[in-house]
């Protein structure tokens, strides 16, 4: 039988598969004399003996198969990893092993505080060192936060970054396995990393070196000096210092928090040039040791350093710019709060002020050239928006994500997504949109037999101010299509169905209540952000529209023009342009956006898994949506299939009674909007336009997220 | 051939060409009835055949009603079949196959499980061929497809 924990000194070369990679490295500097805090493992054995214990296996299994990884979106990656997070957190940690890692904690550091880490199996392979897949949490104390923070650990195995990176780290849920490190906490004056050999240059060394803790350098959040120096003969060949170096990561009692730097520590570099020598000579010692480049982590206190831990250099280079975009999204808390002020304070009031001012401009009183030069400055007022959007809008979404990890760890709910809760309610501006449009459909059905005049007169000017404000842009078919939708839909839903069985308020005070002092406030702090991010996931949407409607506009005007002129064939946006500025120029057609239908084969799909993202269970005819002219053609009750829910499509949502998207997430807009409305509803159904057809029968389980097909010719 | 439809048939051939057993679901009185056989399959996968004594109960409730089903999977007994098993059910209207006409579907029977050479020449044996209307395969737990045959 394997051990399920090892101590410093029990440790020997026959125990490395079972500490991994980053204990085998500690444990290789401390046999070699070098100064290390002192540690303890918990062995692969023990992770095996929690998974099995808990029937996690089983569940991580049971998790792969809804959706192949390749096929997934990473917002499904994340869900994916947020569900296997919150299994090992509400998992009970056997008896003896948490008696085990007590003992020998209590034995080995006292009532120290603690940094627990990470340390899979093979991590220590140049091709597989990545940085920050895995988590490490500094400054634990006490029995119970240490038990809860291995749990943390072990979860990190199927972190969103390693599912992201599992073909090269060869995850696999039968073979992969984490040990964890229980270390010493060093609270160090200066920390930093250095490399042996620059990634980009090997023939350089670099140090990057903050006052403080580490996690302040590791985190981004706080930006370090940083010396290059050239490795055959040490010379110093640069010294960046920070813009400023103001702030620092301390510990405090329960973690760690950003503080102001003492004045008299900002104009002084963390290390000296003498220190900087030694750091490199030291470097070098251990890259001779383990016979490659290497990645140290080190901190110094009182003069004397530590070596926390040693990896590999990567020698992996990611040509994946989406995985390395992807994780950028990740942010801290403060990040986030800053970007909420950005957003709020500048990029939304800018948004609507471009949108207003396109709005004001009369595009009939433009000649045809000026018109095609409109229309350009139209399309890049649009395209920088959108690259806004990408830029800002879509790492806020990551507000929501941090509180739901933040309060699954907490509350351990049975419902990953019962954050949710305290979410919802939010004025979304979808929502305001289709009340008015209720309303709309109230005033159009009033009579029996036609408008009176001064009704008919009202609805025209609601109508048009709707479509200026909701920028619904008016592309002819969209608005006869609208028209007709008011005419026939009856009472749509004006405010969204709300189950009521959740009392927000007590989630959110039994939330709350976990936290003291500061760290309230911050709970507090984290909660308003994550609802601002709720908010705004469908805002910013509608916002973006709004231009992008203005920009649809000048094409309409443009192609009004041009129909004048005997062109009443399909042309898209250049050749609008083109021919408004030559009158010779003959437009080429467009050719046809929408897919064909069903290809006839043998095989049916019956029933397919993808994400519970509103939960109910359902059943009703589909409506397929294939062009933006089947949207007008929505009947109440029927069954909403998509390719993905956007802002313009909102308004049929309410006739919906249930809706199935290919695009996959918990958190998009489209399961957003189901949630609020109370509908049943899955994403991530690969190919669901394509698989389903208008009037197959459908049902919508929105609890497992599994969508069943009655072909409308099979019954 | 549309391509998903290769894919699927490339499936069905491989698991059926890769077990050797299927659970047999045929009608009864009262309840189904449910029986371990000894299966093959032709290549075009239109025709699943196996062995049974004429004495037998299957034999005399598929001689009463000749509908059935044939359940066939890949399964190892082990968690991992929750992600990796596939399960197929093939439904389809079983008869007696006449030997002496159609030996080649004795061939491909015996080629599978030369060690049933005994049983399957018994006189008190017949060898029984499944006319497969549709395929339903369950893969991922919860993902499932129809090949009509």
């Amino acid at each position: 039988m394997y051990p399920l924990l090892l101590l410093r000194k029990e440790i020997d070369e026959d125990h490395k598969a079972l500490i991994g990679g980053k204990a085998s490295a500690l444990w290789k500097m401390y046999s070699s004399g070098l100064r290390v805090p002192d540690f303890l493992v918990l062995t692969t054995a023990a992770y095996e003996r929690f998974v099995d214990s808990n029937g996690l296996r089983g569940r991580i299994a049971l998790e792969f198969t809804r959706k192949s990884f390749d096929e997934m979106r990473w917002e499904e990656i994340w869900d994916t990893a947020l569900r296997i997070r919150n299994m090992f957190s509400r998992a009970t940690m056997p008896p003896e092993l948490g008696q085990l890692l007590i003992s020998g904690t209590k034995e080995t550091f006292g009532t120290s505080a603690l940094v627990v880490r990470s340390s899979a199996k093979g991590e220590d392979s140049a091709n597989t060192s990545f940085a920050g897949l895995h988590a490490s949490y500094v400054n634990i104390r006490g029995a119970n936060s240490l038990l809860e923070h291995v749990k943390l650990v072990w979860a990190s195995l199927w972190s969103d970054a390693a599912l992201m990176y599992r073909q090269e780290l060869d995850l696999d849920i039968e073979q992969s396995s984490m040990a964890v490190i229980v270390q010493e906490l060093v609270n160090g004056e200066r920390s930093g990393i250095m490399f042996t050999a620059s990634p980009q240059d090997p023939g350089e060394m670099i140090i990057e070196a903050v006052h403080g803790l580490n996690k302040g350098l590791v985190d981004g959040e706080v930006e370090p000096d940083r010396w290059t120096i050239e490795r055959t003969s040490g010379t110093m060949k640069e010294h960046r210092a920070p813009p400023a170096r103001d702030i620092a990561v301390q510990s405090d009692n329960k973690g760690t928090h950003l503080a102001p730097l003492p004045k008299i520590k900002r104009s002084s570099p963390p290390l000296t040039d003498a220190e900087v020598h030694d750091v490199c000579a030291l470097g070098l010692q251990i890259e001779q040791m383990f016979g490659c480049a290497q990645d140290i982590e080190w901190t110094i206190r009182a003069d004397t350093l530590f070596l926390l831990q040693a990896r590999p250099v990567t020698t992996f280079v990611d040509k994946d710019s989406n995985r390395q975009w992807y994780l950028s999204l990740t942010r801290s808390l403060s990040n986030l709060q800053q970007l909420k002020k950005q957003i709020e304070q500048e990029l939304v009031p800018a948004m609507v002020r471009t949108a207003e001012e396109l709005e004001g401009s009369d595009l009939a009183a433009l000649k045809d050239g000026e018109l095609a030069a409109e229309i350009e400055n139209r399309q890049g007022i649009f395209n920088k928006w959108k690259g806004v959007y990408w830029e800002h809008f879509i790492p806020f979404a990551h507000g929501m994500r941090l509180f739901g990890q933040v309060y699954n760890d907490v509350i351990k709910p049975e419902d990953p997504y019962e954050f949710m809760e305290l979410l919802k309610g939010e004025e979304l501006m979808s929502l305001r949109r289709n009340r008015e449009l209720a309303e709309l459909a109230d005033l159009m059905q009033s009579p029996s037999s036609g408008l009176p005049e001064d009704v008919a007169n009202e609805f025209g000017e609601r109508f048009s101010s709707y479509l200026t404000r909701w920028g619904t842009g008016d592309d002819e078919a969209d608005v006869a299509g609208l028209k007709e939708l008011l005419g026939h839909i009856g009472d749509i839903a004006a405010v969204p169905g709300r189950s009521g069985k959740t009392d927000v308020g007590l989630l959110e005070s039994d939330f709350l209540d976990r936290f003291e002092g500061e760290e309230k406030t911050k709970a507090a702090e984290l909660l308003e952000l994550a609802r601002t991010s709720y908010r705004m996931r469908d805002d910013d949407n509608i916002y973006l529209d709004r231009i992008e409607g203005q920009l649809k506009h000048a094409l309409q005007e443009g192609l009004v023009r041009l129909r004048s002129k005997g062109i009443d064939w399909e042309i898209g946006p250049e050749e609008i342009m083109a021919t408004l500025i030559d009158e010779a120029h003959v437009p080429k057609k467009r050719s046809s956006e929408i897919p064909a239908g069903e290809v006839r084969s043998r095989v049916h799909v019956r029933q397919v898994q993808g994400q519970p993202a509103s939960k109910g269970i359902v059943s009703g005819m589909a409506r397929v949506i294939r062009s933006r002219g089947d949207l007008f053609k929505m009947q109440k009750g029927e069954v909403l299939i998509c390719d993905a829910i956007e802002p313009s499509m909102t308004f049929v949502v309410p006739l919906a009674s249930g809706i199935v998207e290919r695009r996959g997430g918990m958190l998009i807009h489209g399961a957003i909007i189901a949630r609020e409305y109370g509908i049943p509803c899955v994403t991530g159904i690969p190919d669901a336009t394509g698989i389903i057809n208008t009037g197959d029968m459908i049902t919508v389980d929105g609890y497992l997220g599994i969508i069943v097909i009655q072909k409308a010719d099979a019954s | 051939m549309h391509e998903h439809e290769k894919e699927i048939e490339d499936l069905v051939g491989s698991i059926m060409a890769a077990e050797l057993l299927a659970v047999l679901a045929t009608k009864a009185p009262e309840y189904p009835y449910t029986n371990l056989v000894a299966f093959a399959a032709t290549e075009d996968l239109k025709k699943l055949l196996f062995v049974t004594t004429r004495s037998t109960r299957k034999y005399l409730y598929l001689i009463s009603d000749n509908r059935a089903s044939l359940l066939i999977d890949n399964r190892s007994n082990s968690f991992i079949d929750f992600r990796d098993a596939v399960a197929i059910n093939a439904t389809g209207r079983v008869r007696e196959v006449d030997r002496e006409n159609y030996p080649h579907l004795g061939d491909i029977y015996l080629h599978k499980h030369p060690y049933l050479q005994e049983f399957f020449s018994s006189l008190s044996s017949a060898l029984m061929c499944m006319d497969v209307e549709k395929y339903i395969i369950v893969r991922d737990f919860q993902n499932v497809v129809e090949l009509d045959m």
